[in-house]
Order: structure tokens, then C-alpha cells, then sequence
């Protein structure tokens, strides 16, 4: 009986601190819980970086080609000399990807958002009439089954022969315009929302709007995100389709569609419907390390590629960098090459262009100091945008279906996390438990010096590893078998061993040092402990009053004559303070080692 | 009078010359953009109007490859040609040389771009 009524405390105070973690988490208080997920998730990223991607299959696939100042100075020498460069230079930019690399991309994305109302268009024409001889749009422009969703549109354009272009556009969700020049680009191409700030990388948007507004924004049923559209584009050259059941559907059906057969939009199931969460590689290209040494003679100066977990974990804790400090970076993990070094062909040969560019998935982007198109990056620090984007899609080929889902965007995670803070909360309280029955059995059958160092030691070493080590194991068999976001494992840890610290707040320290002190260097520790303590302790005797030992009843006149002048505020003393006094005045009950502190010989 | 402009010529370009080396051995394009040293466009060229191989007498701003054209300097992309013979020295960048702290300095990180590299 008594067993099970201790059990049951356990079993309370366990459900109790879970319920409390649960309040907090779902109250958020400062966005400290938010704070400390994305935290989490970084640290998880930044130790286990550098295994990720450990075949390279989206490395070797994906490029990225960038503008940012130097290469819009860098082109002032080509005729680049205002900014946004005229459509006709942006066209010779996308022809020369198409071109350069002696085989065109597989598909590419452009990273910039085209709207037209920044000024004259100039070259507007020649920019579409260029985007949709890339794309083939005169074989499916003027088909409606392909125009039913983004997904049949791009299936399209590979069943025509054509290269599938996405470009960015502001989320219909957020700014209800649709311009001119976009329809004009969107009945070429394909559209996808560009995702600024989002924590999460969707895969499928459906806004909900009616077909009247979807028409009047140009969303064709969904949007896709760029990373998806890319990565259709590839799995549909792939004889497999990447195992994905609605991309072998739309292989089927594009040809049908280019005849003039209309299907009902792509029902791509439960596979994407879950957002993505980014994972960041970090060991550069090797291809990216071998074309900067043939140009520059020395080795990038890039982190080394072999740094383990291991290390890194070290790193974490030591605080010796965050992500991006130091001076050997995180080079960028998708091969990165400026479009002015591509014009001017500076020590490149051109197998290098062809490793950049032929067959490959090509994200073009802007890395402007200036734009607030940055993403932070728990690996490579601040990260411009379309790095976001290639990651993404970096990710989706790793991992197909699947890829990382952001768990917090799933399901109640922070049910999740409370379930398991009960759990392990339970364990160690029946840990301390039987911390205390061995001690009572010990002390009955006068033994309980025998049990310091063959009990105590194990005893914690077993609450808290095995509570470190199950956080660790849910966290990683989370990652691993179930495709989702590492758990809030900081916050775990914190209210886990938190509690077990405050639990055994008391004894651990005693059961610990009281196995060693007849260690001279352990009394030397001891006594400096209660130094340190009582130094703490400086503020208490004035806030903490000893308690009146109890008098005969007196007449209440002889007793506030008796009575010191009392400060207003320990006047009436809280709960607390009676508590606190309680205990300091009333040693604890159980005997043994707990009452052999030097205070309590002083006493 | 035509052995003078010759000479007048041959001493105008030799300070070009002497800042660029290499030849255009094949352009790689039916039509090349063509510019002038500030990067303004001059139009269009024919690839079979010009001759290869061909010296190299100038670069211009972001690398571009100068050849004579009709008796003056006219730059291409170095994108549009095949070169040979061009000594490019690029420096690798290092962190400290752009914003610590970010990505944009490792992105940069050792091949930089055209900046970086000079011709001689």
C-alpha cells in the first residue's frame, strides 16, 4: 500500500511539473518558447552538419548563381549599368546558363521577383519572348490542361521538350496583386511564391480563395514552393519519377494534356503536405574546393570537410564559435559562382561551366547587403535567401518523401515534449525514492556508510544519465524515424534535470561528497562550501526573523511592549518565510550522513 | 604617311599591350555584344568579321578581353571566347575581407568573383 501511495505522489508530481511545462510552452511568455525550439533545432543542426548528405547526390546536382555588388560593379564593364539591369541583360543572364555549359540546365529558378512596375520595361519582349523558347511555351501555352496547377504546367514543359523556368512572385496570401508583366511571365513560366520569413519552408500553399480570386491572382488551384517545382522538374528526367506517386500521375498525363485533355488539379496526397524543415549542410562542394584552387592556387579557406558530430558537439559547449565565426567559414554547402566571374571566364576553363551548368538545378539569386532578402542560417549564419531555396531543394533530393517535416507545424509537439518531461520527471522521482528506501533499510540494519560508494554514485549517475540520454534518443529517433524536427531538447534538458537537481538539491551533494570526505582536499571543499553559503546567506538574518519562542498568554499591551520595532515589510511574513524558517530551524527527520554537516556539529 | 600612322598605331597600343597577354584563339557565339572600355555597348559583331587568333591588347572593367576591331579596341565577354595564353592572378579571399559573421564572406570565400583576379 505504502508503495503504491509513493507511486502515486511520483506519478502526481511528474504529471504536475509535464503540466506546468505544458502551460508554459502553450503560453509562450515572451516567445521563450518559440525561442528556445528554434534554438534547439539549431544546435541539433550545427552538431550534426557536417554528416548530412553523406552521398552528395543534391551537391552534385545543384548550383547557385548569384549577383550582389561586386558583381554588379564587376558588369558595368558589359553594359550593366543601371540596376535592376534592363530585361534584355537579365535574358542574356538566363541565356547564358541556358548556353555555357554546352547542355542546358535540367531547370532554373530565379530568385527575383518581377512585378514591372519598377519603370520602363525595356526589353521586356525580348526577355519573354526568350523565357518562353526556354520553356516551349508555344507547345502548351495554349493548352488549359496545362494550366490547371503548377505542378501539371511543369510536367508540361518537360513533355514539350522545353526547360522548366520558375520565377519568384510575392505570395498572393500577403499581397493581393497580380500585374501585367506577371500574367505575361506566368503564361510562359511558372510562378511560385518567393517565402519571406516564413520559420517553415511549405511545400503546398492552398490560400482558400474562389476560383474568381484565384483567376484574378494567377493562382492556378495551389502554389508550389520553389524547391518542389525544381525538384519535379528533376524527378520527372528520372526514369523512377523519385518514387513519388503523383509525379509518375503527371508524367502520364502531360502529354494528354499538351493533346488538350483537361484533368482535375494534382492531388499530391499526404507526401508534401507537411512544411519542410530546412537542414543545412556544411561541407562545401568538393568540386567548389578544386575550382578555387585551379584559380586561386591555394586551398579555399573554407572549415575542414571531415569535422565530426563529435567535435562540433565540443564546440557547442566549450562556446568556442557560433555559427559562421572564425576564421575558417562554413563555405556555402551548394557550389556558388558569381555571374560576373562566369562572364568574364577569369581561370575558369569551361568544364567548370560545364560542372556548374550542364543538366543541373539551377537557383539564380541576389546576395545585396542591401536587400532584406536573408535567411538565417543555423550553420553558415546570416545566408542570402536563395541558398534558403537551394537547401530546400537540396533536402528534398536527399531525402525524397522523406524529408525533414517541421514538427511544430505537425501536431501538438508540445504535448509531445510534456508527455516525455513526465516521463523522465517519474523515473527520477522513483529514483530518489529508492534512493531513500536503501537509505532507510541502510540505517535500520546500520550500514549506511557501505552505501555511499557503491550506491550513491551509480544511483545518480544512473537518474541523470538515463535522463540525459533518453531526451537524446527521443530527439534523435524524432529526426531519424520519424522525419521530423528535432524536439525542444534544450528546454527539456532544462526542466528535466532542473527538477532532478531541485529533487535531490539536499542529498546529492551529500551522498556525493559524503563518499569522499575523508579525502583532505573534500573537508578543505566542505568547509569552503559553507563559507560560500554562508555568505549567501548575508541578506537572511534581516529578512528572515527568528521565530518568538512561544509565552504564556499575556495581555496584548505587555506583548507590543515586548516586541521590537518591526520593518513594515517582515510585519507580516509571508508563506514563504514561514517555511523557509521552519526549516531552517527544524533539521531534517532522517538521520545518517545527511546530519553530519559541519553546521549542524556546530549546533 | 602610312608607315607614320603605322608607328602612331603601334606606340598607341603598346600601353595596352603591356597591361594584357593572351590571344583569342575561337569565339564561341555566331554573334558576340561587343563594348568600349567603359562598358558601353557598341553592338553587335559578327564572329566570322573577326579574325582569330587574335591578340589580346587590353581588359577592360570586370575582365572583359580587348582585341582590334577595324583599327580600334573593341571588348568582348570573356565568356564568348577561347583564349589562350592569358596569365589571370586571382587572389583568394579571405574572410576578414568582406562582413564576418555571415555567410556573404564564406560564399565570396575563395574564388570570389571578377574583382578579385587581375590579368597580366
Amino acid at each position: 500500500m505504502e508503495v503504491a501511495t509513493r507511486i502515486f505522489k511520483a506519478l502526481l508530481v511528474s504529471l504536475l511539473l509535464a503540466g506546468s511545462a505544458y502551460l508554459v510552452a502553450k503560453v509562450n511568455l515572451f516567445g521563450l518558447e518559440s525561442a528556445s525550439d528554434r534554438v534547439a533545432d539549431g544546435v541539433y543542426q550545427r552538431v550534426t552538419a557536417a554528416d548530412y548528405g553523406a552521398d552528395r547526390r543534391g551537391q552534385k546536382l545543384i548550383s547557385v548563381v548569384y549577383l550582389d555588388e561586386t558583381s554588379m560593379e564587376a558588369m558595368k564593364g558589359y553594359g550593366w549599368n543601371r540596376f535592376p539591369p534592363t530585361y534584355d541583360q537579365q535574358w542574356q543572364m538566363f541565356d547564358d546558363i541556358m548556353q555555357v555549359g554546352g547542355a542546358p540546365p535540367t531547370a532554373v529558378y530565379a530568385d527575383f521577383v518581377y512585378t514591372g512596375a519598377g519603370g520602363p520595361n525595356e526589353g521586356f519582349d525580348h526577355f519573354i519572348a526568350g523565357i518562353a523558347a526556354a520553356t516551349k511555351a508555344s507547345v502548351w501555352g495554349q493548352q488549359p490542361g496545362c494550366q490547371v496547377d503548377p505542378l501539371i504546367k511543369i510536367a508540361c514543359i518537360e513533355a514539350a521538350g522545353g526547360t522548366p523556368f520558375i520565377f519568384a512572385k510575392p505570395s498572393p496570401g500577403e499581397l493581393d496583386i497580380f500585374t501585367d508583366t506577371q500574367a505575361k511571365i506566368d503564361a510562359v513560366s511558372v510562378l511560385a511564391p518567393a517565402l519571406v520569413n516564413v520559420q517553415a519552408y511549405p511545400m503546398i500553399t492552398s490560400y482558400g480563395f474562389t476560383p474568381a480570386k484565384n483567376a484574378a491572382l494567377g493562382v492556378h488551384s495551389f502554389d508550389i514552393s520553389p524547391a518542389l517545382g525544381m525538384y519535379e522538374a528533376w524527378c520527372l528526367t528520372r526514369k523512377d519519377a523519385c518514387g513519388v506517386p503523383a509525379f509518375v500521375l503527371l508524367r502520364q498525363r502531360a502529354p494528354q494534356a499538351l493533346a488538350g485533355k483537361v484533368f482535375p488539379a494534382t492531388d499530391v496526397g499526404t507526401g508534401f503536405s507537411a512544411p519542410l524543415d530546412v537542414v543545412w549542410g556544411s561541407r562545401p562542394d568538393p568540386d567548389y574546393l578544386a575550382i578555387t584552387k585551379a584559380v586561386t592556387g591555394q586551398p579555399a579557406p573554407c572549415r575542414a570537410a571531415g569535422a565530426g558530430w563529435l567535435e562540433r558537439l565540443g564546440e557547442q559547449l566549450t562556446l568556442l564559435r557560433g555559427p559562421a565565426t572564425g576564421s575558417r567559414q562554413e563555405c556555402p554547402y551548394n557550389l556558388t559562382l558569381g555571374y560576373d566571374r562566369m562572364v568574364s571566364g577569369l581561370g575558369l576553363q569551361s568544364s567548370d561551366l560545364q560542372r556548374v551548368l550542364a543538366g543541373k538545378l539551377i537557383m539564380v539569386g541576389g546576395q545585396f547587403r542591401t536587400s532584406n532578402d536573408w535567411v538565417e542560417s543555423p550553420v553558415q549564419g546570416q545566408a542570402p535567401g536563395v541558398h534558403y531555396h537551394a537547401m530546400a531543394l537540396d533536402n528534398l533530393v536527399e531525402d525524397g518523401l522523406n524529408y525533414r517535416r517541421n514538427a511544430n507545424m505537425m501536431l501538438d509537439s508540445d504535448l509531445l515534449k510534456s508527455l516525455l518531461i513526465a516521463a523522465l520527471a517519474f523515473c527520477g522521482v522513483m529514483g530518489v525514492m529508492a534512493r531513500n528506501s536503501l537509505l532507510d533499510h541502510a540505517i535500520a540494519t546500520r550500514t549506511e556508510s557501505k552505501l555511499r560508494p557503491v550506491v550513491y554514485a551509480p544511483l545518480y549517475l544512473g537518474i541523470f544519465g538515463t535522463s540525459i540520454g533518453i531526451v537524446a534518443m527521443a530527439t534523435w529517433l524524432g529526426v531519424s524515424l520519424l522525419h521530423s524536427a528535432p524536439i525542444n531538447w534544450i528546454g527539456i534538458y532544462a526542466c528535466v534535470l532542473g527538477f532532478l537537481f531541485y529533487a535531490t538539491r539536499e542529498t546529492l551533494p551529500e551522498d556525493i561528497l559524503g563518499s569522499i570526505e575523508h579525502w583532505r582536499w573534500v573537508q578543505r571543499l566542505r568547509a569552503r562550501l559553507h563559507l560560500f553559503q554562508a555568505f549567501l546567506k548575508f541578506e537572511e538574518d534581516r529578512l528572515i526573523k527568528p521565530k518568538p519562542k512561544p509565552k504564556p498568554a499575556k495581555s496584548e499591551g505587555e506583548v507590543s511592549a515586548e516586541a521590537p520595532a518591526q520593518p513594515a515589510s517582515t510585519e507580516t511574513p509571508s508563506t514563504e518565510t514561514v517555511s523557509a524558517k521552519t526549516s531552517a530551524e527544524e533539521p531534517p527527520e532522517t538521520s545518517g550522513p545527511s546530519k553530519e554537516t559541519p553546521e549542524n556539529v556546530q549546533s | 604617311m602610312f608607315k607614320a600612322s603605322l608607328i602612331v598605331a603601334a606606340l598607341l597600343l603598346i600601353p595596352a599591350s603591356a597591361l594584357a597577354a593572351g590571344t583569342v584563339t575561337k569565339y564561341l557565339r555566331p554573334t558576340l555584344n561587343t563594348f568600349d572600355s567603359h562598358g558601353q555597348p557598341l553592338g553587335p559583331v559578327s564572329a566570322s568579321d573577326l579574325k582569330a587568333p587574335t591578340p589580346i591588347v587590353a581588359n577592360g572593367v570586370g575582365g572583359s578581353v580587348g582585341i582590334i576591331y577595324k583599327g580600334k579596341t573593341i571588348f568582348l565577354r570573356g565568356l564568348d571566347v577561347q583564349t589562350t595564353g592569358v596569365n589571370v592572378a586571382c587572389a583568394p579571399v579571405q574572410g576578414t575581407a568582406r562582413n564576418s559573421g555571415s555567410s556573404y564572406a564564406a560564399t565570396n570565400m575563395g574564388l570570389g568573383g571578377a574583382a578579385d583576379c587581375t590579368q597580366h
